[in-house]
């Protein structure tokens, strides 16, 4: 059945909603976050189609929701949130997906960008060499069997303790770069040897590196606890679990197609393949994931260690250190606690292209973010501008505490591919000013900005919507790619 | 259709491909061409390189699981070994349900080359939109959507 605008019903003028009646097996109404303009955009794929689908699962709790930079996906569609009764919903690993807790980190510097303006290129190639894609030679720093496995349970706190980084690192990451529930013993052993030489690599697609600046401030207040200013230097980094977390993914969507049967479980898209948050299934890959996301908060921590290498050698003692502002997964599925009906209740709340956004007061977030709230981290297309925004308490009633991710594609990879050519996106970039470093004429090409949305739509719905609120925006100085 | 047994068809955010074969077995090997023509355009190219191979089972629910589980082990074998596979021969096809275990499954060599460096990084392969069917000149074919 094909869905049109008729069949929504406008809630204001950022918020849609498909009624529970268009399909027979929505076991909820679906909510779209979005402007008319953005809108019209999703209606150009399956993202609807597949939101409905969610609305299916089993347990499902208020609506099946899709934020602002929507786009097709497999099973759930990137940008959707479903959020389950623990007792009689389900976990679906096409929830999260492949790349499990694939997330961003925003590292701040004391400086401001023009002055350490001629180092900037040299800076750009020092990283680009500190932090390999993995695509060709694998990662610099190797595990033992034993080490690897700390790591999977430890998360990002293991690499600190193994001298990757500062104690107060893990404070200022999404569940402190730590997900407790980790079970190392549940990732098969191919995950584990997939990710072996992966650490501290970026991966290809859309993982980046960007160092950037700071080019508007929009709330004081939240910028200032953040610890950022106009014009400072900052820089991104955006990538996710790496191998292990795609295999991971891999052996359990297998797992469950083959237990759906046995719970009675049918859906309308095998990718969607789940089983009960409290069956043996359900609860090995929770575990699993868990031990996925570890490894991706490992994998930046790793990073940010050689990044903040690479800044002394360039800038020396003089230019200060590298802090983190903050780090939030786009991929994942955690639990939390909220009021369902006027009672509160502990739902596994699934996330899959979209970002954690809890307001002030929120008992997770570190001391000194707890009177603004939680960064949100926007990156953008490639040399086009990402976003800080700060979580709301509003959006704990309207989206399960969750914003968007990005700014959402909209043309395919290989339809980019063929109209515009890696070296011509190049010197457009190095027109405005931009350095580039990447591996691969064609793999910039995929992430040609046109290709995405504009993101200051899709973070300008999140803003109107209440789901999160702007505080400051980030243009790129160097772009490094694998 | 051209010849070789594959075409790369657009997706918003990953990459999707169209397959088929006048054989199941055949169709299973075009798909892993596929495959392999997106790690690395010039796989099939550099025939003086030495070839590696490995064995492989699969056991799945249905013919189309059997499919994407089939190249979804290539896959991981793959990106273990940084091994594009090119080429499958098999040892054991069975297209109907065993009695025993009520699973189809195959069994197979599967031939490669060592990359320096794959073009694409696929994380995995989806069982969205595959389905293997018989088109009305009994050709099997199926899309198949690779997470990119």
């Amino acid at each position: 059945m094909n869905i049109t605008k008729n069949d929504l019903k406008k809630i204001n003028d950022f918020v849609w909603e498909i009624p529970k009646s268009f399909r027979a097996d929505m076991r909820a109404p679906a909510r779209i976050f979005a402007t008319e303009k953005l809108l019209e955009e999703i209606f150009r794929d399956r993202s609807m189609e597949q939101l409905v689908n969610v609305a299916t699962l089993p347990g499902i709790q208020k609506h099946a929701l899709v934020m602002p930079d929507a786009h097709e996906g497999y099973g759930f569609p990137i940008g959707g949130v479903a959020a389950m009764d623990l007792d009689e919903g389900v976990i679906s690993p096409g929830g999260i997906g492949y790349d499990i807790n694939c997330g961003v980190r925003l590292l701040r510097s004391p400086v401001k960008w023009f002055e350490v303006e001629d180092k900037l290129e040299e800076l750009a190639t020092e990283i680009y060499h500190a932090v390999p894609s993995g695509l060709g030679r694998g990662g610099r720093l190797v595990f033992d069997k034993n080490k690897f496995d700390l790591m999977l349970g430890g998360g990002a706190g293991y690499l600190v303790e193994e001298g990757f980084g500062k104690e107060n690192d893990v404070l200022h990451l999404e569940a402190q770069g730590n997900l407790s529930q980790a079970d190392p013993s549940l990732v098969s052993n191919e995950a584990k040897r997939r990710g072996k030489d992966q650490l501290g690599t970026l991966g290809s697609g859309n993982h980046f590196l960007e160092v950037q600046r700071v080019d508007e401030i929009f709330e004081e207040t939240a910028a200032k606890a953040f610890g950022l200013f106009k014009d400072q230097l900052v820089i991104l980094i955006h990538t996710g679990s790496r191998g292990l977390g795609h295999q991971i993914a891999t052996d359990y969507i297998r797992l469950m197609m083959s237990a759906m049967p046995k719970y009675g479980i049918v859906l309308p898209d095998r990718e969607l393949a789940c089983a009960p948050f409290r069956s043996p299934e359900g609860q090995k890959y929770f575990a699993a994931m868990c031990a996925g996301a570890n490894f991706a908060w490992a994998n930046r921590q790793t990073i940010t260690h050689w990044i903040r290498e690479s800044w002394r050698k360039v800038l020396g003692d003089l230019s200060g250190e590298l802090e983190i502002v903050y780090d939030v997964a786009h991929n994942i599925a955690k639990i939390e606690r909220y009021k369902i009906d006027g009672k509160e209740k502990e739902l596994c709340v699934h996330r899959k292209g979209a970002t954690r956004a809890f307001g002030a007061g929120n008992s997770e977030l570190p001391a000194d973010y707890q009177s603004a709230g939680q960064p949100v981290l926007i990156p953008g297309s490639m040399g086009t501008a990402s976003y800080v925004l700060v979580g709301t308490n509003e959006s704990a009633e309207l989206s399960f505490s969750t914003s968007c991710h990005g700014a959402g594609r909209r043309m395919s990879r290989h339809g980019a591919k063929k109209i515009w050519r890696g070296s011509d996106l190049k010197k457009q970039l190095e027109a405005q000013g931009i350095i580039v470093r990447a591996g691969s004429m064609s793999g910039l090409a995929e992430e040609a900005p046109l290709a995405y949305k504009d993101v200051e739509e899709v973070v300008g719905a999140v803003h109107g919507a209440g789901l999160a609120k702007k505080v400051a925006r980030l243009k790129p100085l160097a772009v490094i790619k694998g | 259709m051209t010849d070789q047994g594959f075409e790369i068809l657009e997706h918003t955010a990953d990459l999707r491909i169209k397959a088929w074969g006048k054989t199941k077995e055949e169709l299973f090997k075009n798909a892993l061409r596929g495959m392999a023509y997106v790690q690395k355009e010039e796989a099939r190219i550099k025939k003086q390189e030495a070839r590696i191979t490995k064995k492989i089972q699969v056991k799945s629910t249905d013919m189309t699981a059997l499919l994407i589980d089939f190249l979804s082990e290539v896959l991981t074998q793959s990106q273990i070994d940084r091994v594009v596979f090119f080429d499958a021969n098999f040892k054991a096809f069975s297209d109907t349900p065993s009695a025993d275990s009520g699973q189809v499954e195959l069994e197979a060599e599967i031939e490669g080359i060592k990359v320096d460096k794959f073009d694409e990084d696929i994380k995995a392969v989806t069982y969205h939109e595959a389905e293997v069917k018989q088109n009305p000149e009994g050709v099997y074919e199926t899309k198949i959507v690779f997470d990119i």
